[in-house]
Parts: structure tokens; sequence; C-alpha cells
């Protein structure tokens, strides 16, 4: 620490200290940062736009249809993620965990289809607590930590379903999948149900509060008496149901169980997530962005599509989106922290 | 035993590896006075501090809160003895609004057991009578804390300690980082708040911001107490000798102590 030497210096000292910046920050700043915080919802506009104008077969029934229920089932995870970005963690097994989720709602179908997709989402939770044991136990971090049990689970999932794929034959396996209400599919209303509901958590419970507290100071927290390392853990349990019932949505969809899906996924999802206003540096983030960004995200992929853009291409324009997003997300953690 | 000593702290000793930080320290602090706390680095203030807070655990001595021994070994046991320290780091939430860092971890809750639904309007109104009351200059409870100045973050942390019921604040260089009209501001606060009858500690580099609104004033060095001093009594220049050359006056032993050890 560097203080002042002596006692008789101080008048000094003060006088030459640099005074903290009283003003508000410039209009133009906070512009900035008020269109970069939802950012997910101006580009969502900005595609949607794009898209119904000028991508032929965009805005017809049938696309709008299919192009939620793809989205709906990585976005799921999205929220899940959120959640757990929040809180200053991430995982990046969440396809692995689909997977397996997959794998066990199918293997398990002649319990009857609730109880097998039951099992199929615990499956997905029981990842989550070992992703938390590992980080806040053994104090692993959760880079390394959701990277190693990914590799298990992926291990796992392929000797648990014999490395083939599984199809579904109980009566109603594909329910899920398919159910359609009006122009939606069951799982884009799961995934807006789950969404609002994720929403609410966060912004209406101590429970939320916590999460963002913990991921914003966790220092802090402890010291305001908040069990930071359950709650953390907690956090990657959240991620671990999400990818689960996600996971048991998509095999009801394909009425089979592949174990060998879900290898982008978590580049999807944290990419969604993170177009969606959360910080890669933990305590800030919303789900309704999170929300926009999974439907950005997915409304990007199917216009270039059925714009008949070749995947490689595809690949490229998702990588240099995500870099934008994370140079800028940079960008705001420096203005936070220098604030 | 002195019943008028709210907090009374006995032979304290602290040893981290090889450097003894404290070493018997006693620390008498009156109900309803500011005790400055002063020393140069590494003089023991900020680790006696954090013994009675509970974030360190003394090797040896005792803490008697109202004349009753107490063990404190950790943030919580502190709390539960009325004892609230304001780090210099802070402690706040800077991506959580006013009112959510006040009741961080006390939160008014209402509804379902399994998931508790946060009562935001009584701890909005609350947290504005709160700064109301204690004359803090900050326009709203919803405002989040990382658009703040450091004065106002520095209100906040003292507004959150004292929201329950903490008798005793200990206040770690709380103007350290503040400009002058801010540091005053806060200077004027803590006064407020022990002539509302709350105790304060105050550990400062600043000795004339002690002077300014403090009733004693204690002065470490090398881990042991110099002395405990009246302030109405003294100027500037008797704290400040006893800051440098201590009790003993200049011998080359103690320089050589002060430079082995850390606070």
């Amino acid at each position: 620490m560097a203080d002042n030497p002596t006692p008789q210096e101080q008048p000094t000292a003060e006088a030459a200290s640099p005074q903290p910046p009283e003003s508000p920050p410039a209009r133009w700043g906070e512009r900035l940062q008020w269109i970069i915080e939802y950012r997910a919802f101006v580009l969502l506009g900005l595609a949607l736009t794009y898209a119904v104008l000028f991508v032929p077969f965009f805005a017809t029934e049938r696309n709008i249809t299919q192009m939620t229920t793809q989205f709906s089932i990585d976005g799921i995870i999205s929220i899940g993620l959120t959640i757990l970005m929040i809180a200053w963690g991430i995982d990046l097994g969440v396809g692995a965990t689909l997977a397996l989720a997959g794998v066990v709602f199918a293997l398990s179908q002649d319990l009857g289809v609730p109880a097998a997709a039951l099992l199929g989402i615990l499956a997905g939770a029981g990842v989550g607590i070992v992703n938390g044991f590992v980080v806040t136990r053994m104090k692993v971090n959760f880079f390394i930590a959701t990277l190693s049990t990914m590799v298990a689970v992926k291990g796992l999932t392929f000797i648990i379903s014999d490395e083939t794929t599984i199809y579904g034959h109980a009566e109603g396996f594909g329910w899920m999948g398919s159910a359609k209400l009006g122009l939606f599919e069951f799982p884009a209303l799961a995934f807006f149900g789950i969404g609002i509901i994720a929403h609410l958590i966060m912004t209406q419970t101590s429970l939320g509060t916590y999460w963002y507290a913990i991921g914003g100071n966790s220092d802090a927290s402890h010291r305001a008496g908040l069990n930071v390392k359950r709650l953390f853990a907690l956090s990657f349990v959240v991620a671990g149901l999400c990818s689960g019932i996600a996971g048991v949505l998509l095999a009801s969809r394909a009425v089979s169980a592949n174990p060998g899906v879900g290898r982008d996924t978590a580049l999807f999802a944290i990419s969604a997530t993170v177009i969606g206003g959360t910080s890669l540096f933990g305590g800030v983030g919303n789900v309704l962005g999170a929300v926009a960004g999974v439907m950005f995200l997915g409304v990007v992929r199917n216009s270039l599509n059925l714009l008949g853009v070749s995947a490689y291409w595809q690949w490229v324009i998702q990588g240099v989106i995500l870099v934008s997003v994370v140079v800028s997300d940079v960008y705001m953690n420096r203005r936070r922290r220098t604030a | 035993m002195e019943s008028n000593y709210i907090v009374e702290m006995k032979g304290i000793s602290k040893r981290f590896g090889s450097v003894q930080a404290l070493n018997q320290v006693d620390l008498e602090l009156r109900e309803g006075e500011i005790l400055g706390l002063v020393g140069d680095n590494a003089a023991g203030k900020s680790t006696l501090m954090k013994i009675l807070s509970g974030a360190h655990v003394a090797d040896g001595g005792q803490i008697l809160i109202n004349g009753e021994e107490v063990s404190i070994r950790d943030p919580r046991d502190a709390r539960s003895c009325g004892i609230e320290m304001i780090y210099q780091d802070l402690a706040l939430c800077n991506n959580l609004d006013v009112a959510r860092n006040i009741f961080l971890g006390r939160e008014y809750t209402r509804g379902l057991p399994f998931l508790s639904i946060l009562d935001k309007k009584k701890m909005y109104a609350e947290s504005a009578e709160l700064l109301k009351r204690l004359n803090i200059n900050i326009s709203s409870p919803r405002l989040k804390v990382e658009r703040m100045s450091g004065g106002q973050r520095q209100m906040v942390a003292a507004a959150k300690a004292i929201a329950f019921d903490a008798r005793i604040l200990l206040m770690d260089e709380p103007t350290a980082a503040l400009g002058v009209r801010e540091a005053n501001t806060l200077l004027r606060l803590i006064k407020d708040l022990r002539d509302g009858g709350h105790s304060v500690i105050l550990i400062t580099q600043r000795v004339p911001d002690i002077l300014a609104i403090g009733d004693r004033v204690m002065v470490l060095k090398g881990g042991r107490r110099q002395g405990i001093l009246n302030v109405s009594e003294v100027g500037l220049d008797d704290v400040v000798e006893l800051i440098v050359r201590g009790r003993a006056g200049a011998e080359s032993g103690e320089d050589a102590l002060e430079y082995l050890s850390f606070g």
C-alpha cells in the first residue's frame, strides 16, 4: 500500500488526489450504453425486418412454426446459461448434457413417457449437481470443471446408448416435440414459458437478487451472510436442468435419441446469451434479453438457410457476430470498472 | 467491571507467520463516542478491527461487549453482537441498486415459503426513509451503486450497516478515496450517527479528521498501543508525535520492528 508517508504531508496529498467524477457521464455515452444493454431487441428488430422484406418464404406459417421450434430447444438452454452467467459461471458442456438427457429419456420410455421425461430432466440436473460440487467444493475453475464433465458425460452417453440411436416406440413419445397450439409447437411454448418464469425469478425474488449479488461481488455477498457456494452450485443445477428439458424435447421431436447430438449447442446458447446482454464478467444480464438474443440468432440462421448460404459461411457469420458482441461486452465491462 | 465501555479488547495478540502484527493491545470504546484509531502503515489498525469484526481470530486476548466476554469467530458472531464493519473496499454489489444493497441477505419477502417474493415496495420505502433520516444525498434508492461517486457509496455502506441496528460501527479509512467536499459530508454523517447513539471506531490516516469529529484517539505503532488521548486536550502535533516516535520516543529498535510487521 502506498499511503501517505507522514501525516504532515496529508493536506497536499489530499489536494493533489484526483476528485471522483461527480457529474453523470455524457449523454451520448448513456445512449450508447442503453443501446448496448438492449442490443438484442434492436438486432432482433433489424433481422426480422430484413427477413420479412427480403427473404423468400420467411414469413410463411410453416417456416415460422419450424423456426421457432428449432431455436426454442437451444433457447431453453440459453435461459439456464443466463442465470449461471449472471452468477459468474459458465457451462461449456450443455450440449453433452442435452444428449445424455435425451438418451436417458429414450432408454426409460417403457416406464411411461411422463416418468421417462422426468428421469431425462433429472439426469440433466444431476450433471449440474456434479458441476456445482466440483466447482464449489473441490474449487476447480468452472471452465476446466465443465469441460471435464462434458467429456465424461459424452462418454457415459455413448456407453448407455450402446453408440446407437434409440427410437421412440412408447405411446406419446413424440407428443412434446410436435403438439401444436396456433402457430407454435410445444417446444416454443415451453421456451417462452420458461423465459417468463426465469425472468420473474430473477427480478422478483430474493433468490434472483442473490444470483446477481454473488456475480457482482461475491466477497460482499459473503459478508452480507449469503451462502455463496450453495447459491453458485445451484446456478449450475439450473443450467443442467434447462439442458435436461431441452434434451427431452429434442428427443421427443425427433422421436429418437441420438447420443451424438449437441455439438454446436454451447456455441449457439452462449452466443445468444451474450447477445442478450449478459456479461461474461458476471453480475450483469437479463433473461428477456437472452430470449431476444435466441430469437435473433434463430432468425439469422433460418434466413441464411432460406437464402441457400452454405453451412461453412454460416459458421463464419456466427463467429463474427459472437466476436463483435464479446468485444462490446469487454468495452462495457471496462466502463463499469472505471465508473 | 467498567460498564460504560461498550467494547473492551484486552491483551489482543495476533501473529502472521514470523510477524507479530499485534502485541498485547488493549482498546476501550465508550458508548456513543467516536474513537479514532491512528498509526502509520503496518501499525496493526486494520488487523485489530478485523479481529473485532470476526474477519480474523486473535491468537490471544479477550473481547468484552457491555462488560460480558464474547467469542467472535466469524462476521456473523460480530453482527449478533451489534458490530458492523464498513470496509475500505466497500463490500457493496455495484450491479445492484441502493435498496437491494441495503437489504442484501435480509430482504423483506412475502408469499411462497420455498421461493420468497421480494416486497420491493417496502424495501424502497424504507430505504428512502433511511437515506432521508441520515441526510444522505441520493435521489432514489432505485439507483444502481455503479453510477455513484465514492462518497455516495460510502454512505450507502454506512446506511446498510446501521439499517439493522448495529450499535458499533467500525470504519476503515472511509474518507481515503474521497475529495474534500465528499469527505466532509461523510464526516458529518459519522458525527450524526454518534449523536444518534452509535459508537464508532474510525481508522484513518487523516489525523485532522479525527480531531474535527472524534472524542478520543488511540495510537498504534508496531503492533503496540502507544496511548489513548482525549481529542479536546491535544493538538495535531501531539498525535503526530506519538504516531511517528511512539510512546518511548525515537528508539531505533522500535523503528526496526515497524518494518517487520504489517497491519
